[in-house]
């Protein structure tokens, strides 16, 4: 059952009448019933993977419990003492409870993301330095819900909120089912409170959730599914094809990862929403990004959000950079002291991008490449500046966002041959291969598509969903309400208009039924 | 919910409806000739027909039911289609006896013959399946003759045929062709189809090795037979219509073995073609496998002397049937007459019963 099959779409329908049947206050537990038989039904060849899903509730949640009775606890005994206690003795034991707080925190997080790790590195590091190969499987979502419980965890280090006590609510927070495959990666203090409260039966959030979620099935099936066939073929062996082939295949894969991520995202936050749950946005139009920063801001943001809050922000403000901050200021000046170790933070941020994508060292170079120019955008940010003053060139200037739209694109897709290619040296191969041995007039032919395993009909069909997408794109741009906010405004023919074409455009030109090979989630493999 | 949006959200799911029954019935594409075959089998009227005829592209190309009603007076439709494999015989009997009580069925064998890949082939289920209007029956032959993983498909046809949106104009064709279809109701020639050639050359050239069961071949013959007793069929002949490239001589007694012991008869005619039917390989075949018009004629005289002679097939019809037969015979004999001058200036060209309606080609 993926969630674009029909049974996903039963499932999901039987679990909204259960839900709106059940009394208000157990309503989470139909949540947590359905997620679990989803994971159970999803993985129903490897059980098993229901047991490090379990794993990870279980420890966060014990972690958690431990660790928020003894800042409880270490609080009281602060606060009691307060008068009596000397300085020195406050500080002696804020250190010790620290410490110990460390220990716990640190504890369930090394269990977690060791077992990540563990599952999803070993091989590639026995394969680096010759150790034994294992047959190892990642879990499904084991990435989304482990980095979801490790926010909570450090969450609850940071002192943020209590922790849950219930283990079955918090069970359902690590398990929700319409976020589990792929995201978005949620922050407890916004996810859990929805998820345990129970909502009123609301006709427009179902309204605006099936519309939602003809949007995802549509840029899945219809846009990103039709131009896998191709991108794979040429990917997997760029040697036999030209530089033609090999260009388009990648600019097929820009469209194909946004089509796909995002549509499956927007399934999960229509699924939400039938519930009356609203889940984190994920995209926000990022290929109109004007730099490779903004890219980021608007692709993968939970993703992005996280690594900010518990990865750059930490390295960032941690003593060893604040030290050498204050080092660049005495040695190079107050530019380099505030820029470079922000710089590095990213860089090293953006590394640990990559490698979560993957275990292969050209992951690595995924994140060194899109960590690398934003690391020297912000070192040359005043250079660029003054070039852009001294040639008259305005930020307002249509050409210009015209030129920095296109350039950010070329930057991504560069990222993106890294994510293609099979290793590190077949990326490089194929962008060299892209530039010298590129030629226009094979556009013209038939056979060209053919070879990609695309007719000219299916490619016009394409294009024009693509124009879809891009028109609903500068819609959602410039407007403050969401697109299916704007639609069911409209009323019920216009909104009902909309959802039977986009319902019926999936089921006409979408890619799949038998002797097709539906593509999973790109994203579910993470 | 209020009582109107209950109203608006079925209405919405009508519409929805009428949207999906259309663009299954627009989108679907089998072949040609199987479509008409097969869902003009349904426009008969109910128990009207005295023999079933049941086989693959030999039973339409080489037989002609309206001739062997205008000479021996029985009512007999042929259900067949190209390429229908032999496992799928159990499904057309039972096609076939959810709307007729014929008296005796004439099985064509051609469809244990093919290879087992061929047998398995999801385009020959789909041929039959596809073309039969939603009932009970369509259930049971879903449930029975298809793989788990591929039953949805099968009850919603549109998962598998929705990619012909990329042929429309074919689509196009194809729908105005079903409508004047339906039009002219019940079939003309009761599944029929031709090539207008004598394949004169290919006759001397190729050789091909004598024809052999498949291994699924051999288990649909089984599952035939049991069928057949199952429904207390008492009558059946299993024929091995005129070819260029007989039956081995094994595969010949084998399955002559398998259906005397199942109480049936087997009438190989490939052997007995060029004498007692009187066919000529040189000017009556339009490839090694099939009779022409020249042929077709000789065989289905010669079939439907052989079913007279040896069934007691009572041929009272109602008068409407034998009116609607009359004038069935009548427009094939006119038809033939065309055919055969076309077949001998080797026109080489295709004609299949939905063409003949919807094409003003004759």
């Amino acid at each position: 059952m993926t969630y674009t099959s029909v049974s996903f779409l039963f499932f999901t329908l039987g679990c909204l009448l259960l839900y709106y049947c059940t009394p208000k206050k157990k309503r989470w537990g139909v949540l947590l019933a359905a997620s679990l038989g989803f994971y159970g039904i999803v993985c129903y060849k490897n059980l098993w993977f229901m047991a490090f899903l379990v794993m990870t509730a279980a420890t966060t949640y014990g972690g958690a419990r431990l660790l928020g009775n003894y800042i409880t606890k270490t609080d009281k005994t602060l606060k009691e003492n307060k008068k009596t206690w000397e300085k020195a003795q406050k500080d002696a034991f804020k250190a010790k409870t620290t410490r110990k707080k460390k220990l716990i925190c640190a504890s369930v997080l090394v269990i977690n993301f060791g077992v990540l790790c563990f599952l999803k590195y070993y091989n590639m590091l026995a394969l680096t330095f010759g150790g034994p190969a294992l047959k190892l499987f990642l879990p499904l979502g084991i990435s989304f819900y482990t980095f979801q419980s490790m926010g909570y965890m450090i969450d609850i280090y940071r002192k943020k909120f209590e922790p849950e006590k219930n283990p079955l609510k918090f069970l359902l927070f690590v398990s929700f089912f319409p976020q589990i495959v792929q995201g978005p990666i949620s922050f407890y203090s916004n996810l859990a409170g929805q998820l345990y409260e129970g909502h009123d039966f609301d006709f427009d959030n179902i309204k605006q959730g099936a519309l939602l979620i003809a949007w995802g099935f549509f840029k899945k099936m219809v846009i990103a599914d039709t131009l896998v066939g191709g991108i794979n073929l040429v990917a997997n062996d760029h040697a036999s094809f030209s530089g033609t082939y090999v260009l388009t295949a990648a600019v097929f894969y820009a469209l194909q990862l946004y089509a796909d991520f995002s549509g499956g995202v927007d399934i999960s936050r229509g699924v939400s929403q039938m519930f009356g749950i609203t889940l984190a946005e994920n995209f926000k139009r990022p290929y109109i990004s004007r730099s490779i920063s903004e890219y980021w801001r608007r692709w993968h943001i939970t993703l992005g959000a996280w690594l900010k809050e518990y990865l750059f922000y930490p390295i960032a403000m941690s003593k060893t950079f604040m030290n050498f901050s204050k080092w660049l200021k005495k040695h190079f000046g107050m530019k380099i002291a505030k820029v470079l170790p922000v710089s590095i933070a990213s860089l090293i941020t953006f590394i640990i991008i990559g490698i979560w994508h993957g275990a292969n060292w050209k992951y690595a170079a995924f994140g060194i490449w899109n960590g690398g120019i934003i690391m020297l955008s912000t070192l040359l940010e005043e250079r660029f500046g003054k070039w852009k003053t001294a040639l008259k060139i305005k930020d307002t200037s249509k050409l210009f966002i015209a030129f920095q739209t296109v350039r950010t694109f070329l930057i991504v897709l560069v990222g993106y041959y890294f994510d293609i290619a099979p290793d590190f040296s077949s990326a490089m191969e194929m962008m060299a291969k892209s530039v010298y041995d590129f030629h226009i007039t094979e556009y013209f032919s038939i056979g060209f598509y053919k070879t990609l395993l695309i007719s000219v009909r299916e490619l016009a069909m394409v294009l024009a969903a693509t124009g879809i997408l891009a028109r609903v794109s500068y819609l959602q741009e410039t407007s403050q309400l969401t697109v299916r906010e704007r639609v069911c405004k409209k009323g019920y023919v216009f909104e009902s208009a909309v959802f039977v074409a986009l319902v019926f455009m999936t089921v006409v030109f979408g890619h799949y039924g038998p002797g097709t090979n539906p593509a999973d989630f790109y994203y579910m493999q993470f | 919910m209020t009582k109107k949006r209950v109203k608006k959200l079925l209405l919405l799911a009508f519409v929805m409806l009428i949207i999906y029954v259309f663009l299954s019935w627009f989108l679907i594409r089998t072949t040609t000739s199987c479509e008409t075959h097969i869902k003009k089998f349904f426009k008969e009227p109910k128990n009207s027909m005295d023999v079933a005829l049941i086989g693959s592209s030999e039973m339409y190309a080489d037989y002609c039911a309206p001739l062997a009603y205008d000479k021996y007076g029985y009512t007999g439709y042929n259900l067949c289609y190209e390429g229908a494999p032999g496992q799928l015989y159990p499904a057309m009997i039972e096609t076939y006896l959810s709307r007729q009580d014929p008296q005796l069925f004439v099985i064509e064998i051609n469809g244990y013959l093919y290879s087992d890949k061929d047998c398995r082939s999801d385009a020959n289920y789909r041929r039959l399946i596809d073309n039969i209007p939603m009932s009970p029956l369509k259930v049971e032959l879903i449930e029975k003759y298809v793989d788990d993983e591929d039953k949805l498909s099968f009850y919603m046809p549109l998962i598998k045929h929705h990619e012909n949106w990329k042929s429309a104009h074919y689509q196009i064709y194809r729908a105005a062709r079903l409508v004047a279809s339906d039009l002219y109701g019940t079939s003309k020639l009761k599944a029929f189809g031709t090539r207008t050639t004598t394949n004169s050359k290919e006759a001397k050239i190729k050789k091909r090795k004598p024809a052999k069961m498949s291994g699924v071949g051999k288990e649909a013959l089984e599952d035939t037979l049991d069928l057949l007793k199952e429904k207390g069929i008492k009558n059946v002949i299993f024929l091995r219509a005129p070819h260029k490239n007989p039956l081995s001589e094994e595969t010949a007694q084998e399955i002559s073995d398998k259906v005397s012991a199942a109480g049936y008869e087997f009438l190989d005619c490939s052997d007995i073609s060029e004498t007692e039917i009187g066919i000529d390989p040189e000017t009556d075949y339009y490839n090694r496998e099939h009779l022409n018009v020249f042929g077709c004629e000789k065989f289905t005289d010669y079939l439907g002397g052989y079913i007279t002679e040896h069934y007691d097939i009572k041929t009272d019809h109602d008068e409407k049937v034998d009116d609607e037969w009359k004038e069935s015979a009548d427009y094939t004999k006119e038809l033939f007459v065309k055919l055969k001058e076309r077949t001998l200036q080797e026109e080489d060209d295709f004609y299949y019963e939905g063409d003949f309606e919807f094409y003003e080609k004759i």
